[in-house]
């Protein structure tokens, strides 16, 4: 009956496409808990009860909102651009689906990094695949500046051009912050990148501590999560880019950006963490490799639940600022120092560049520390002398009357209540 | 070979439609999808000669920056100009842009019709590249190993013109800021 | 078809083919089970209550086509860095003189353009 798998060909498209569903629903699954579970970790920091109704612990409202979602009506506002209002949250997701498809899950199935089977637990391992992941999640921007100018609304569309910028403002130091780890590792492919962790015998964490402050961080922003969600900040922008968007619609940019993060997480368990092993420990059995690499993964997404609940939103302009003239100049730092550990010796000096890399990322920290007691709230000086917001952060370019535009362009900050910023925005 | 030829012909019949639409549309957003999607159908191309890593770079840099830039300009200037667009801006422009593509068309069959050879300095580069991905596996090694062996001080000028790019870059943000 | 950048062909394809297919599917069982009653007032741009007056498409600062252009710029340097760091190990010293060279031409400039005060709106 299944003469036609002994065809390789043949095979390998079945074997990719059975992979490429499974994934799809492996992420949609993820994704539907995902919201469940940050409402819920967030209600107990909060000291609330999260939604807990809907079966045992509230275990069946993702199923409910899923069924809310598609019962709700399918509107196209009446300024909105009707077809690329349509195709914006499409793009978005199928481009965050395409993202993480060279990420490995788990060991081969043989356990023998040369023995190689179709049914290997990721999708493809091209030898491209770190730069196939930027790549991809650099297309994401599409869905969100299209949603927000088809959209027909000035929230919409600031949102969008917020987002856009700060998510290529941050690939900039995304980029330049994994290169650390190529320098290790001497391959793209994902698949090695693993197994280079696994002969060196460290996770290179330990050699690239300041690369993974850097990735993360940047992560948190090139995702648009808190305390970088700028473009849903509600007190200026209602919701971004997804003001005018609404059921099923709207729960698909949700899922583009849960699934967005995932990919983040598997990448930064991947690259810093050693993947799906464990200190040698799913040497033999790799179903355990998998549940491994699940683990690592729930860690950073419970670590963007964590940042989300525990810090507050950052003013726009102090965010690219951060961005262009903090994160990029070390990222650049990184590599000078990972280069020069490399040079000295390969791979038995990895301690050097994991302490210099460590004592960066104190040094930074103290300094932004400081700079945040000296600077405090005030607000960044233009060549005028006089104190007024950036562009940036206005909402519209004003024709005339300096002074009443001050006025009305300093009101929303100074007016921010410092309780009012719980977003309900993840409520799916 | 016939999936070859087939996805050949169907990749390049979508690509020169979607090339077209660019000059085609007459709304601006939708110039920039269709040039979106002409670069990531020249992706493919890539992918087709089993240039993995000349692919993925081209949906990086022309898909993922430039184009974004070009939909940025396009969406941030008032855009309810659709009536505008026909309006020719410079006299002549017509004629001398037809009369430059017949001169690119016909430059281009010359070559496509006599067998262009390749000789000199580009043969013996292109067989080292040849050289580097056999030795190196992975076309980014080979890549790697070309440039920074083959076309070093390129690589280094460079890096003076990204300098320029950026510095210009940043004083025309102090002007209109 | 055993080749590896025919493979990534496929996945790329495969991929965005039931991307694709799952988003259509869901859109369309969405509609047919949803309600659609379009009213004028259902259908007006959300300005928080405010009517809204005139078009959404008016002149946005430029600052944020500033940072695009700098993106692309580091974007080129993102893919030459890349490719330099994954043959790291096999350039040796001869690699590592050039990108200290390649990074020292891009710190100057950048170092120059801060003295002069041309960073201060980032």
């Amino acid at each position: 009956m299944f003469d036609f798998m002994n065809n390789p060909t043949v095979a390998l498209i079945v074997a990719t496409v059975v992979k490429g569903a499974l994934l799809i629903v492996i992420l949609l699954t993820a994704f539907a808990y995902m919201t469940l579970i940050e409402r819920r970790v967030v209600a107990k920091i909060q000291g609330r009860l999260g939604p807990n109704r809907a079966g045992p612990m509230g275990l069946f409202q993702p199923v409910a909102d899923a069924l809310k979602m598609m019962f709700k009506e399918q509107m196209i506002p009446s300024q909105a651009r009707a077809g690329i209002y349509v195709l914006a949250p499409v793009i978005s997701v199928v481009v965050a689906l395409c993202a993480f498809a060279v990420v490995p899950i788990g060991n081969n199935w043989s356990a023998n990094s040369g023995v190689h089977s179709i049914w290997d637990p990721f999708i493809g391992d091209i030898n491209v695949g770190l730069l196939w992941i930027l790549s991809i999640s650099s297309l994401s921007v599409y869905g969100i500046v299209l949603g927000g100018w088809s959209s027909g609304n000035r929230y919409s569309l600031l949102g969008a051009l917020r987002s856009a910028a700060q998510m290529v403002s941050y690939e900039t130091s995304l980029g330049l912050a994994l290169s650390g780890v190529l320098m290790w590792a001497g391959s793209l492919s994902m698949v090695t990148i693993v197994h280079r962790q696994l002969d060196m015998g460290i996770w290179y964490i330990c050699a690239q501590p300041l690369g993974f402050v850097i990735y993360i961080i940047a992560a948190v922003a090139e995702v648009n999560r808190a305390p970088f969600d700028l473009p849903e900040a509600e007190q200026e922008l209602t919701a971004g880019y997804l003001t005018e968007y609404a059921g099923l619609r709207w729960s698909l940019f949700q899922m583009a950006e849960y699934i967005n993060m995932i990919t983040v997480s598997a990448v930064a368990s991947t690259l810093f963490f050693g993947g799906w092993s464990l200190f040698g420990l799913t040497d033999g059995i790799p179903i355990l490799s998998i549940v491994i690499f699940m683990i690592k993964v729930a860690f950073f997404l419970f670590l963007f639940i964590w940042l989300r609940a525990t810090l507050p939103r950052i003013r726009y302009d102090r965010l690219m600022r951060f961005g262009w003239q903090v994160l990029l100049p070390l990222a650049a730092l990184n590599i000078v120092i990972t280069a020069c550990t490399v040079a000295l010796g390969g791979d038995r000096f990895w301690w050097i560049s994991g302490v210099a890399g460590l004592l960066v990322v104190v040094v930074m920290l103290f300094a932004i520390r400081r700079q945040g007691i000296l600077e405090g709230t005030h607000f960044s000086e233009v060549e005028t002398g006089k104190p007024v917001l950036p562009h940036s952060v206005r909402l519209v370019t004003y024709e005339q009357e300096p002074e009443l535009e001050q006025d009305e362009d300093s009101a929303p900050s100074v007016s921010q209540p410092p309780l009012a910023r719980n977003s309900n925005t993840v409520q799916v | 070979m016939t999936f070859e030829i087939v996805s050949f012909v169907v990749l390049a019949v979508a690509t020169v439609a979607t090339a077209i639409g660019v000059i085609a549309f007459k709304n601006a957003i939708h110039s920039a999808l269709s040039l979106i999607l002409t670069l990531l159908f020249l992706a493919l191309f890539y992918l087709q000669l089993q240039a993995m890593f000349i692919a993925v770079v081209q949906i990086l840099i022309y898909a993922g920056a430039i184009m974004v830039l070009f939909l940025f300009v396009v969406t941030m200037l008032a855009s309810d100009q659709d009536e505008l667009a026909l309006r020719n801006q410079i006299p002549w422009q017509r004629m001398v842009g037809g009369l430059l593509g017949l001169i690119l068309v016909a430059a281009l069959s010359y070559l496509l019709f006599t067998g262009a050879q390749v000789t000199g300095t580009t043969a013996s580069h292109a067989e080292s590249l040849k050289q580097a991905i056999t030795t190196y596996q992975g076309d980014t090694q080979a890549f790697g190993m070309a440039l920074f062996h083959g076309f070093l001080f390129p690589f280094e000028v460079t890096s003076l013109l990204i300098v320029v790019a950026i510095l210009g870059a940043l004083v025309f943000g102090r002007r209109t800021n | 078809m055993s080749t590896p950048a025919n493979i990534g062909y496929l996945y790329a394809g495969i991929l965005v083919a039931a991307g694709f297919v799952f988003v259509i599917l869901a859109t369309t069982v969405s509609g047919l089970l949803s309600p659609h009653n379009p009213t004028k007032e259902k259908l007006q741009t959300y300005e928080s209550g405010e009517t809204p007056i005139g078009s959404a498409w008016v002149q946005y600062p430029l600052g944020f086509y500033i940072y695009a252009l700098l993106f692309v710029a580091f974007d080129v340097d993102i893919v030459f860095v890349i490719s330099w760091a994954v043959i790291f190990k096999q350039l040796s010293i001869f690699g590592f003189c050039e990108i200290v060279f390649f990074i020292v031409v891009l710190a100057i400039g950048l170092l120059y353009a801060w003295r002069k005060g041309v960073t201060r709106w980032i």
